[in-house]
């Protein structure tokens, strides 16, 4: 039943989660980001997926994440189709497969999947033809292995010595694959201390057994972090069972220009977008100078181009 | 006139505190006598090697009204699991609210071989619980029990209602201890929900929904089966209640005597049951609980669902194990490794479960009882191959485990179902 996303090789066929990824392969795909990251600026990007057909199959609505995963195809010259399955009544597995399948008949070669249900990139990797490979572009709280990536890429660029770090993630953990993809990527790279601030109605039980501490008062966690992760709350989250409304969210849990001060002077601050300004960060942080959020973005393409093109120079055209 | 022996059979029955090999005869539908070397015979069984227990009664099988062309598949699939009966409760779209689907349901099952067919019939009209079901009509048609279908009942006022209703006609109400606002998901809620970012369903879920049914009890002095208890918590409340002198009873589904949260792996949807597996102590809390009896009855909770149920990212997949056939290879592993005394096993398989359903069922091996028993073969240690899996369903992670006790052969009064 199990599908593994790493062969005997140690070769990736498929990128599902980052939990059981070993740190070579993530520094694998950091040099691969690093060299195409610079061919590209050279304007010498090399065709490595020509040829290869990627299907960017959203189950829900994004543009970043698709977009970013379209250009990442281009630019290694892979033929790209989009289909987008967000409005469509496809969500039951039934016809979820049926799609598969449909798609699988134009001979794919990498399903880019995302899906509003936990485990739907394990379901789709168990039922591809061998040789086709999944990549997981979020399945719904689960995982979001590529964003864990782009960010572990963005903190190796300002701060490569992991093992000194302090980073803490900030926000709804609960419902956020964002933030568990990035724990565990953290904890592959070995990082000095991880810490998690949100409000005891977003945290997931027993949170701290994948290997991170909790705090309940932003103030505390701040104190000396190097890395601040602010992450988005989503609009239906804010008022109701989880949490009263998004002014006492800002109150206790908002980034401020005041509150960043309790970090080290030369922290830097992330956030996976889109940002809801005014709620988890103020404006004047998000476009401030100790933000690298527009570099996580740009870091995206760089990281994704490297994941398509360990995946598929495994396997033959 | 069918006259049979069972040559040096290993007759095993805590009820007359039977262990003893020898040769056992039947006579058409009765156990007439042991050693007995002028019985004249028609027809000779070995039994060297084999266990004959009696057999067992399964409680929670919950199968799809719509198509029960398959029930004879089911009761098959139970009798290959050493079940003798197999007890039918509301569930989904199977209501069972109303007297004359109880009636075809039953004379549809008449039809085949394999376990005896039993009916719980719905507590509620619909099973939407706002109003009482037609219990006595239900009763006469021949539902041994009423049951809340697996969806807790959050009205306690007419929760109240229906165990008075329910005990004035000597029935007992099977209910599912659940706080439905709790249960929003899918798996336990604990370490592996939160690594998969799955919806957990935490153990309050369970012991709320205990605790007002245990009131209500209090309240009432109705009889209550609490149906599939899962946790270590759970089965405290029961212990304490039962100490208490309150008339409940529980059982739990062996899939929660051996599984936990940790076998769902990545998502693996064979593990996807209600109530969701749990920790490594809530089991061992569960297996106490059989063990010094505050649980009752071990079911399988025999769901048998169609391939289509499973082929979903798996919190949109159906819950449930077709349990059926592999019942009391379950069991007896848990015996031949120690870990359950086997007088405690059958309790819990034959002789509880037939009280608490007051069913007609010979649960001990005596002369003159009816020759109602399955044989075992405790050194088997093989597996069940795919041909002789009888349920229509495959949903089972135990479809391939071998098993070191396999059932040769069940019978129902003198007559071979399996």
């Amino acid at each position: 039943m199990s599908v593994k996303q790493v062969c005997k090789q140690g070769q990736l066929k498929h990128l599902l989660t980052m939990e059981g990824l070993k740190r070579p392969t993530l520094e694998q795909v950091f040099a691969t980001a690093d060299e195409l990251s610079s061919a590209f600026s050279s304007g010498q990007c090399p065709p490595l997926l020509s040829g290869r057909t990627i299907i960017n199959l959203f189950f829900e609505p994004s543009t970043r994440t698709r977009n970013s995963f379209e250009l990442a195809a281009k630019r290694l010259s892979a033929d790209i189709l989009n289909v987008d399955l967000a409005s469509s009544s496809t969500s039951k597995g039934e016809s979820l497969l049926d799609t598969l399948w449909t798609l699988q008949a134009m001979h794919c070669d990498m399903f880019i999947v995302r899906h509003p249900e936990s485990g739907a990139a394990h379901f789709i990797a168990r039922h591809v033809d061998q040789g086709v490979a999944v990549l997981n572009a979020g399945d719904g709280r689960h995982a979001h292995p590529t964003q864990a990536l782009l960010d572990l890429y963005t903190i190796r660029h300002h701060k490569p010595d992991f093992g000194g770090l302090r980073v803490v993630v900030v926000g709804d953990i609960l419902h956020s694959r964002v933030a568990r993809s990035l724990i565990h990527g953290l904890n592959i790279m070995n990082v000095g201390d991880l810490r998690l601030v949100a409000p005891p109605t977003l945290l997931p039980e027993q949170v701290e057994d994948l290997g991170a501490e909790v705090y309940h008062d932003l103030d505390k966690g701040l104190a000396d972090a190097d890395v601040v992760y602010m992450l988005r709350l989503q609009k239906e989250r804010m008022v109701g069972a989880h949490l009263p409304d998004r002014h006492e969210y800002y109150k206790h849990f908002g980034l401020t220009s005041a509150r960043l001060k309790l970090a080290k002077a030369d922290a830097i601050v992330m956030h996976p977008g889109p940002m809801n300004r005014g709620v988890e960060i103020e404006s004047s942080v998000a476009d401030g100078p100790q933000s690298v959020i527009l570099e996580q973005v740009g870091n995206g393409v760089s990281v994704r181009m490297a994941v398509m093109a360990n995946i598929l120079s495994g396997t033959t055209s | 006139m069918s006259r049979q022996t069972f040559k040096q059979v290993r007759v095993i029955d805590p009820q007359s505190s039977t262990d003893q090999s020898c040769d056992l005869h039947v006579h058409n539908q009765n156990i007439v006598g042991v050693n007995d070397a002028s019985f004249a015979v028609d027809q000779e069984h070995s039994g060297e090697g084999l266990w004959l227990i009696p057999a067992a009664v399964d409680f929670g099988y919950r199968g799809d009204l719509r198509s029960l062309s398959a029930i004879g598949a089911e009761l098959g699939a139970a009798a290959r699991g050493g079940s003798a009966h197999l007890v039918m409760e509301p569930a989904g779209t199977s209501v069972i609210d109303d007297a004359a689907e109880v009636r075809d349901l039953k004379a549809r099952a008449k039809h085949h071989d394999g376990a005896r067919l039993h009916v719980i019939g719905a507590v509620s009209s619909n099973l939407q619980h706002r109003s009482l079901a037609a219990m006595s009509t239900l009763r006469e048609a021949g539902c041994i029990a009423v049951g809340d279908g697996g969806q807790s009942i959050d009205d306690t006022n007419l929760l109240i209602r229906m165990l008075q209703y329910a005990q004035s006609l000597d029935l007992t109400v099977f209910l599912t201890p659940l706080d439905s606002r709790l249960a929003n998901g899918c798996v336990h809620a604990g370490r592996v929900s939160t690594r998969l970012g799955l919806n957990g369903i935490p153990s309050s879920a369970e012991t709320m929904g205990l605790a007002r049914i245990i009131e209500s009890v209090r309240a009432t002095s109705a009889r209550v089966h609490v149906m599939r208890l899962s946790t270590a918590e759970g089965v405290e409340l029961v212990r304490n209640a039962r100490r208490e002198g309150l008339p409940i009873t529980a059982d739990v589904a062996i899939h929660h005597l051996y599984l936990t949260e940790n076998d769902i792996g990545p998502f693996d949807a064979r593990f996807h049951v209600q109530p969701p597996l749990r920790t490594l102590s809530d089991r061992d809390a569960l297996l106490a609980g059989v063990v010094d009896g505050t649980i009752d009855v071990i079911c399988s909770q025999h769901t048998p669902l169609g391939r289509d149920a499973r082929l979903a990212p798996f919190a949109v997949t159906d819950p449930g194990i077709a349990g059926a056939q592999t019942l009391m290879p379950l069991v007896l592993q848990l015996v031949l490794d120690g870990r359950l005394p086997l007088d405690r096993a059958i309790d819990a398989t034959s002789t509880q479960p037939a009280t608490i359903c007051k069913l007609n069922h010979a649960t001990s091996l005596k002369p003159d009882d009816k020759a109602t028993f399955c044989l075992i073969d405790p050194n088997d240690d093989g597996q069940i191959d795919s041909e002789h899996w009888h349920s229509l369903g495959h949903n089972s992670p135990f479809s391939d485990w071998v098993f070191r006790a396999r059932v040769v052969s069940t019978w129902f009064k003198g007559r071979q179902i399996a």
